[in-house]
Parts: structure tokens; C-alpha cells; sequence
């Protein structure tokens, strides 16, 4: 049995004694994360779900023996990234225009006073943008962002404090529009 | 704390982080709790755009998935640890894993001895009798959990073998199907 409250590193104990069911709560507690990021990177939905199968195949390798030094999502992180790269690689198609790097154009303005995210995003350079979804909509704390980016704290640190003044001055524009 | 605070400031006052002397600011500043709610409603606009896009994920997907979780769980039950060829690069456990899948075909025909090349190319000491248990020609997960239900013998060692054999028909199976 999982309960919602079992920390990562409890699961990663019991699955290394073969406990399905703590596998099963790493799934099902990362599961939907898995498949944003790789979204976000630029993937389209079956890319997204072919990445989710095998980000989980890789990290069940791992066991017996997997050691957890941090969050799991900062070791899944790079491992999305990885594949999904490994994807492009394998088609050898000119690098899709992802999400990440090549913002879509900005649509319409926005009917209602709510601050769009897309269009928020749409302002902010790649790095930017994974460290401001890795912070604000994942919750990770600094020190994590850094592991899982590979990065120094300071680099995550100047960052993401480009990335909220970059949405504060995309945000005030499009408040004024709206009035 | 006479200087305002900085977007990183505000946003582990957010969090609940940050220093007592910071949310005393915060709380006697009128523009920094303006920049504070900006942030927030920022941070709201993004999750909410996260949340949108989101496909959700096909049972069927999970099912696979969950499978895959199973088997190593039980190979991991059977055997502790389970003995994979990591340092292997994917072309040669490729091949290793055609040569034993080959091997073993050949060896359902004339059932092979021990050392067979398909224990020596792939590790797993394994002959036809004691893989393809449900005798359907192919070795598979199922020939595993077919040993792993066989009634116990009352000898430790047969006991101890069968444990043995049953992580390694798991693993062979595994790695034949995955051609790894
Ligand atoms: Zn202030």
C-alpha cells in the first residue's frame, strides 16, 4: 500500500525490496509531471507518452540498488530531457521549433483582466522558462533546480529573477491593455 | 530592512521561506506586498497554463507501464539482485540476446545440456526444461511465475535453487523481450 504522504525516499526503499505497489506509487505520483515536462520541452502528445513509458522503463533499471540523493523529480527531470532529445536525434529532422525555445506567436489579447501564462512564457528565453516552470509550477526548491539543470545555484538565482521581471513588465502590459 | 526586496526575497516569502526581517518588511511595505501579489497571480497564470495543455495519459499506457514495474519487482522478490549486463553497449547485449533466444530454440528440439552457448554468451545458466515450463516454445514471464508457483520442497537447497532459477528465467525473459 502507498499513502499520498509517503516520502519519495520511503517508495524508493520499499521498491528496491521488490514491493510492487511502491513502484506503482512513484508512477502514479509522477506520472502526470513526467508528461507536462516533456511537453514543455516541445513534445506533442504521443511524443509526450512514448517519453513517460520510457522515462519510467529507465528509472525501474535502476532498481534493486537505486539510491534517491535528492528529490526523484530532480533525477527524472534530466532523464525526460535526455529523451527527448534522443527522439529529435533519432528522426534527424531539423530541430522542431519547441515550446521551449521558440515561443509560439502571441495570440489575441486576452478578453478577461486573468494574466495568460502562455503568453507570459512567451517572453522569457529557454533557460528562463525551465527554471520559472521548475520553480513556480513545480515547486522545487533552488538547490534542486540547480541539480536537476546542472547548473550553480547563482546561475538558477539570476535566472529566474530575469524570468519574473521579464513576466512583470508582460504582465503590466497586458493589464494596461485590458483597461 | 530598509531596501526593498528582491523578486528571489519575495518569492521564498511565497514559499514560507525567508528571513523574519523580510516579512517584517513585507508586511509594513506597501509596494513590495503590491510586487508580492503580482508575483503571485503570476505564478497562478503559469500552473494554470501547465495544467491545460495536459493530455491525459491512456490506461493503457499505465498498464504497460505498471507491467513493467511488476516483473521487476517480482525479479527483484525472486532474486534480490538481479544480475544485468549494464556494462554492455545495446548492440552487443543485442546480440547476446539473439544468440540466446536462438540458442534456445534450437535447444527445445534437442534438449541442450548444460554450458549450452546460450548460457555462455548471455550468463544465465538455464536449460530448455527449466525455462519454457508451460511448454508454449517461447520463454516468457510467465515460465518464471510457473516455477514460483510449483509447491515448496521441504529442502532449503532445492528451495534456494528454485529461487535462483526463477529470478533468472525473469531476468532472461525480460532482456529477450526487450532485446537487451
Ligand atoms: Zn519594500
Amino acid at each position: 500500500m502507498t499513502n499520498r504522504d509517503e516520502p519519495d525516499a520511503d517508495l524508493v526503499d520499499r521498491a528496491n525490496q521488490g514491493d510492487a505497489t511502491a513502484f506503482e506509487g512513484l508512477y502514479r505520483r509522477h506520472r502526470d509531471w513526467v508528461v507536462s515536462v516533456a511537453m514543455r520541452l516541445g513534445a506533442d502528445r504521443d511524443d509526450a507518452l512514448d517519453i513517460l513509458q520510457e522515462t519510467f522503463a529507465h528509472l525501474f533499471d535502476q532498481f534493486p540498488g537505486f539510491t534517491l540523493t535528492s528529490q526523484l523529480r530532480t533525477y527524472l527531470y534530466p532523464a525526460v530531457k535526455h529523451r527527448w532529445l534522443d527522439i529529435q536525434r533519432r528522426r534527424r529532422t531539423r530541430v522542431r521549433l519547441i515550446r521551449l525555445i521558440s515561443p509560439p506567436p502571441p495570440g489575441p489579447p486576452p478578453d478577461s483582466d486573468r494574466v495568460d501564462g502562455g503568453r507570459l512564457l512567451a517572453t522569457l528565453t529557454a533557460e528562463q522558462r525551465e527554471v520559472a516552470l521548475l520553480r513556480f509550477v513545480d515547486d522545487l526548491p533552488l538547490g534542486e533546480i540547480a541539480a536537476a539543470l546542472d547548473v550553480p545555484v547563482g546561475t538558477v538565482k539570476s535566472r529566474l529573477h530575469a524570468a519574473i521581471a521579464a513576466m512583470r513588465a508582460a504582465a503590466a502590459v497586458s493589464e494596461k491593455k485590458v483597461r | 530592512m530598509d531596501e526593498h526586496l528582491d523578486s528571489i526575497a519575495l518569492d521564498e516569502l511565497r514559499r514560507g521561506e525567508g528571513s523574519a526581517a523580510a516579512r517584517e518588511h513585507l508586511d509594513s511595505c506597501e509596494p513590495c506586498r503590491a510586487e508580492a501579489d503580482s508575483l503571485a497571480g503570476i505564478v497562478q497564470a503559469l500552473r494554470d497554463d501547465d495544467d491545460q495543455g495536459r493530455p491525459v495519459v491512456p490506461p493503457e499506457i499505465d498498464r504497460q507501464v505498471l507491467e513493467v514495474a511488476r516483473r521487476r519487482a517480482a525479479s527483484i522478490r525472486a532474486h534480490g539482485v538481479i544480475h544485468r549486463h549494464r556494462w554492455l553497449r545495446p548492440a552487443v547485449g543485442m546480440a547476446i540476446a539473439a544468440g540466446a533466444l536462438l540458442s534456445m530454440r534450437l535447444s527445445f528440439d534437442a534438449l541442450p545440456s548444460p554450458g549450452s552457448r546460450a548460457e555462455k554468451a548471455s550468463g544465465v545458466a538455464v536449460t530448455a526444461q527449466q525455462t519454457d515450463l508451460d511448454g508454449d516454445g517461447r520463454v516468457t514471464i510467465l515460465d518464471a511465475f510457473a516455477l514460483a508457483r510449483q509447491p515448496a520442497s521441504p529442502s532449503s537447497e532445492i528451495e534456494d535453487e528454485r529461487k535462483r532459477s526463477v529470478a533468472r528465467i525473469a531476468d532472461l525473459a525480460v532482456s529477450v523481450e526487450r532485446g537487451a
